[in-house]
């Protein structure tokens, strides 16, 4: 009787042996890849088979599967949006319409604030590139914020822009600041042209003589 | 007859005299401004100052030996695109000068080039006999400083347009002077009222012209050709 409990006791032994081995080399035995990217791929974790321990509390990790993965989290960008208020916002006030036009160089409409829309020139804006911009280029493209209203801040300058595809000069405001009003509507208004006709060619208007480089 | 004889006698007199041959370098634009269009210019900031190099050595074998050479550079719009770039390309274009034996001079304004022109050098001995510009222009207008101050525009002080030309004596020309815009559209229009104000004709492209291969500007229009 004690032998036969032996032998079958090394019975058991030999089964759970042979079955530790089974679970080290069998193809089907769950394998978990590194999260780490610095790990090399080709050496796989492999899975512990030592038994686990009693199932974990619904609200805790098992420690196998506790790896903190080495990636920084990244933060998502911020929505690019026009900031309220931006540079010098004290003296005059102008109002500004961005306005985007087809084939026609400036900025928009700008009017002294006690003027109507009727005493608005169409500008170029003089900008100070990474110091003091056109607000539009927050949002990426300096043409996004078409049809924007704007307190704006700033000087006439002493010079007129020429505009290339029309053939007129016109003039220019030195932006120092900027407040934003949002969307809003103006009357619909033409910009200057000359008499001479448009100075572009073929209606195919190239503003430089380099396409590509 | 004696008219006929008087001419004669001073046109040999101007050609045994020294000549001037000036090329003009607008500036290029920032890519501030450029690299959100769907045809942006000036990747490369250099397109107006090898070129003139390429095509200094196309036509030096016309130089006399005394014969002078200029290169006026509008220098505000290259100051900005070092700023841009962080770079400072004045030693290269200093050194491009150098090689090609011209003597350089900055300019600021369209006047500043005027006056280069009418009283630079005592214009009663010498006379321009090239006079070559680079860089942005259309049909009315050279724009040396095209979106580099103004986004897609030209402050007026630095664009030589056709109203401009009456300014030019046309005295300072030697009368086969040649004279050619290398840059787009000129032949259309520009080139007309040159002939009619300097009384000197400048051969001009009839569409567009492209800086691209690093040399003398071509013809990049499908129809284009020169004209004058």
């Amino acid at each position: 009787m004690k032998n036969i409990f032996i032998t079958l006791l090394l019975t058991l032994a030999s089964l759970g042996a042979s079955y530790a081995q089974d679970a080290n080399t069998s193809p089907s035995a769950p394998v978990v890849e590194s999260i780490n990217p610095e790990t090399p791929l080709s050496e796989p974790t492999l899975v512990d088979p030592t038994p686990t321990p009693a199932p974990a509390a619904a609200n805790e990790i098992p420690p196998q599967l506790n790896i903190k993965p080495n990636i920084k989290p990244v933060a998502p960008k911020p929505p690019r949006t026009i900031p309220t208020r931006f540079g010098d916002t004290t003296g005059e006030v102008f109002i500004g319409q961005r306005t985007v036009i087809n084939r026609y160089a400036g900025w928009g409409w700008i009017r002294r604030e006690k003027d109507t829309w009727r005493k608005s020139k169409w500008v170029m804006l003089e900008e100070t590139p990474g110091v003091l911009f056109a607000p539009g280029r927050y949002l990426g493209h300096p043409d996004r914020d078409n049809g924007t209203q704007y307190k704006l801040y700033g000087t006439w300058a002493t010079y007129k822009g020429y505009e290339p595809n029309f053939d007129v000069f016109v003039d220019v405001f030195q932006i120092k600041g900027f407040e934003l009003i949002g969307a809003a509507e103006i009357p619909k208004m033409s910009p200057p042209r000359s008499s001479r006709g448009r100075s572009d060619s073929e209606g195919t208007y190239s503003r430089g003589a380099n396409l590509r480089r | 007859m004696w008219k006929i004889a008087f001419l004669f006698i001073s046109a040999v007199t101007c050609s045994l005299q020294a000549g001037e041959h000036i090329f003009v370098s607008g500036g290029p634009a920032l890519r501030y401004f450029e690299r959100h269009k769907d045809k942006d210019h000036d990747k490369y900031w250099g397109n107006f100052i090898v070129s003139v190099v390429a095509r200094q050595k196309e036509v030096s074998q016309e130089y006399g030996a005394d014969d002078l050479l200029t290169w006026l550079i509008y220098k505000p719009a290259h100051q900005s695109r070092d700023k841009e770039e962080k770079v400072d390309f004045m030693p290269s274009i200093i050194a491009n000068a150098a090689k090609i034996n011209a003597t350089l001079i900055w300019f600021s304004t369209k006047d500043e080039l005027i006056n280069y022109i009418n009283t630079g050098q005592d214009r009663s001995k010498i006379k321009i006999e090239r006079f070559e510009y680079f860089g942005h222009s259309n049909k009315r207008c050279f724009m040396f400083d095209y979106s580099n101050k103004l986004d897609g525009a030209v402050p007026d002080f630095s664009a030589l347009h056709l109203d401009d030309l009456k300014k030019i004596k046309p005295s300072s020309f030697d009368p086969r002077a040649h004279c050619q815009s290398w840059g787009c559209h000129s032949g259309e229009e520009f080139s007309r009222a040159w002939f009619k104000q300097v009384k000197v004709p400048m051969l001009g492209a009839i569409g567009k012209t492209d800086y691209s291969k690093g040399g003398v500007p071509h013809l990049s229009t499908q129809q284009g050709r020169w004209a004058q």
